[in-house]
């Protein structure tokens, strides 16, 4: 039997200041929520150990800051990326219509050898905010924007309350390297993609 | 035998008091020296500092008394003098003028120093000061407008002084009172970040050259962890006590101060940081260990390392590189300058 190489995704979290993308994150890696995170200056990084299938994979994870002058110093982090979460506020309209920009400037970034099939992820974060009476943003009109951008896949979230946090980033994970399997021409016989999610509020093409 | 024990632990006493009052007679001549060279109100610190530039200088790397920094720093700012000379200006920006970045500010008040006392209270004094600051900046400088890192010097600021002082000194910084302005760090862009970035990985090569060719090696770069160094003057992530230690010399020599203190870092966990992979040296960029965080270490270490006349160089190669790059079509976006960065360092 082969020994396999340690395979190493590098994630960026892109998305509007103050939609959670460091909240998420910090859920996912560290298992915790606080109510005392900083606003995220420059960038932000974790790595989390996954098992993929039979894939021991590290997640290389960046957290950026969400304000748009700080973009300038996004392509340091986008270079190489695997995949792309974009994040947004299901309470903030604005936080939603965001999203095409950050898709748009991520691809310019970063520009991935195959933009059309590059690995997007979609989070609709706090949704446990007024036990969803303050949403603005219907998860339809959410799912339609991702099916007009080619299928991402799509997830609702919420950081505090550890909601489809982690069913989303083992997703992530799955789609990253399922990239980077095709891009090697390499046969994935030992990784399943035809189960699908069992999340009714979630959708994940993997 | 417990006549002896006695009279031995007395004697402990005695010199645990003893130092106790030591210490405490160095602080009161430390202070008594400090108010002198102050003067009633501030009054005598621009002839002293005239008279001995390098008594002050020598005074402020010691550390600038606790009770004393927040006057201090208004006085080597120079925003004492553009208080004086715009009486009102401030309370005309807080209460009659309305900024675009009221929600962005608002959205931030409780992301700044949110485990700080002061700031802690949800609408209180200290969130209420950290908002008017801002605004009224914001207004101010419409240009630079609210960047997140700013709230970081502004709370800094207002534990040490008044809303009005704090915004003038965010005005002396921003605009260059007294050295070079800092707004290059916030207007669009980040073009001064940019720059501080290019020069630090200069730097790092020239004076600790293993570490630098470990960088490359790791595909490390300065902004993945000192952005916020530069940003937020290491007010971001550091403890208050050497946060405050290294404000007192930035305000007094400027920004090379950052650069030293950066270079100081690296240097104290050299030897660390040689043998880490990429990710355990991302981590360790920017979770220094306590030891290597303590003023009294880090900031000699950091004063023994000179970088003027280089920094300067550096500056003058930025610009020109910036310049022939801009001639040819190619860098005039500051993304395309930070890919240019590795070949050319």
């Amino acid at each position: 039997m082969a020994t396999r190489k340690r395979t190493l995704l590098k994630v960026i979290i892109l998305g509007d200041s103050g939609v959670g993308k460091t909240s998420l994150m910090n859920q996912f890696v560290n298992k915790k929520f606080s109510n005392q995170y900083k606003a995220t200056i420059g960038a932000d990084f974790l790595t989390k150990e996954v098992q993929v299938e039979d894939r021991l994979v590290t997640m290389q994870i960046w957290d950026t800051a969400g304000q748009e002058r700080f973009q300038s110093l996004g392509v340091a982090f986008y270079r190489g990326a695997d995949c792309c979460v974009l994040v947004y506020d299901v309470n903030l309209l604005k936080s939603f219509e965001s999203l095409s920009n950050w898709r748009d400037e991520f691809l310019v970034q970063a520009s991935p050898s195959d933009p059309e099939n590059f690995p997007f992820m979609v989070l609709g974060n706090k949704v446990d905010i007024d036990g969803g009476n303050s949403r603005v943003v219907s998860e339809k009109r959410a799912k339609t924007w991702c099916a007009s951008k080619g299928d991402i896949p799509y997830f609702e979230t919420s950081a505090k309350d550890d909601l489809n946090v982690d069913v989303a980033f083992q997703c992530i994970a799955k789609n990253a390297l399922k990239n980077e399997t095709d891009e090697e021409i390499y046969l994935p016989d030992t990784i399943d993609f035809s189960s699908g999610s069992t999340h009714t509020s979630s959708s994940c093409s993997c | 035998m417990s006549l002896l024990f006695l009279l031995n632990s007395v004697a402990m006493n005695m010199s645990f008091i003893l130092v106790v009052l030591s210490t405490l007679c160095r602080e009161e001549k430390r202070l008594r020296k400090w108010r002198k060279m102050i003067g009633v109100g501030g009054a005598d610190w621009k002839h002293y500092v005239r008279r001995k530039p390098n008594v002050v200088k020598r005074r402020i790397r010691k550390g600038i008394p606790d009770c004393l920094r927040g006057l201090v720093w208004q006085l080597i700012s120079g925003s004492r003098d553009l208080l004086l000379m715009h009486q009102g200006v401030y309370e005309q920006l807080v209460l009659y003028e309305t900024s675009s970045s009221e929600l962005d500010i608002i959205r931030d008040i409780s992301r700044t120093f949110p485990s700080h006392v002061f700031f802690q209270q949800r609408h209180g004094p200290g969130q209420r000061s950290l908002y008017n600051v801002l605004k009224a900046y914001s207004v101010y400088d419409r240009a630079v407008g609210y960047v997140q890192g700013m709230g970081f010097l502004a709370g800094l600021l207002l534990l040490y002084m008044s809303e009005e002082d704090a915004f003038w000194l965010l005005v002396a910084l921003l605009k260059g009172a007294v050295h070079a302005p800092m707004e290059g760090l916030y207007l669009v862009g980040l073009p001064l970040v940019q720059q501080y970035l290019y020069q630090l990985s200069r730097l790092v090569k020239e004076q600790l050259p293993k570490l630098g060719a470990h960088f490359d090696e790791e595909m490390i770069n300065p902004s993945m962890y000192a952005s916020q160094w530069f940003i937020t003057v290491f007010s971001y992530s550091f403890p208050f006590p050497l946060a405050l230690r290294i404000w007192d010399v930035f305000l007094f020599e400027g920004v090379k101060i950052v650069f030293k203190v950066g270079l100081a870092l690296l240097k104290y966990c050299h030897d660390d940081l040689v043998n880490l992979p990429f990710e355990k040296l991302v981590h360790a960029l920017r979770n220094f260990p306590e030891d290597a965080l303590r003023p009294d270490t880090l900031l000699p270490m950091a004063f023994s390392i000179k970088v003027s006349k280089r920094l300067e160089e550096l500056r003058v190669e930025y610009e020109e590189m910036n310049k022939s790059a801009q001639e040819s079509g190619t860098s005039l976006k500051p993304t395309n300058r930070t890919r240019g960065l590795p070949k050319l360092c």
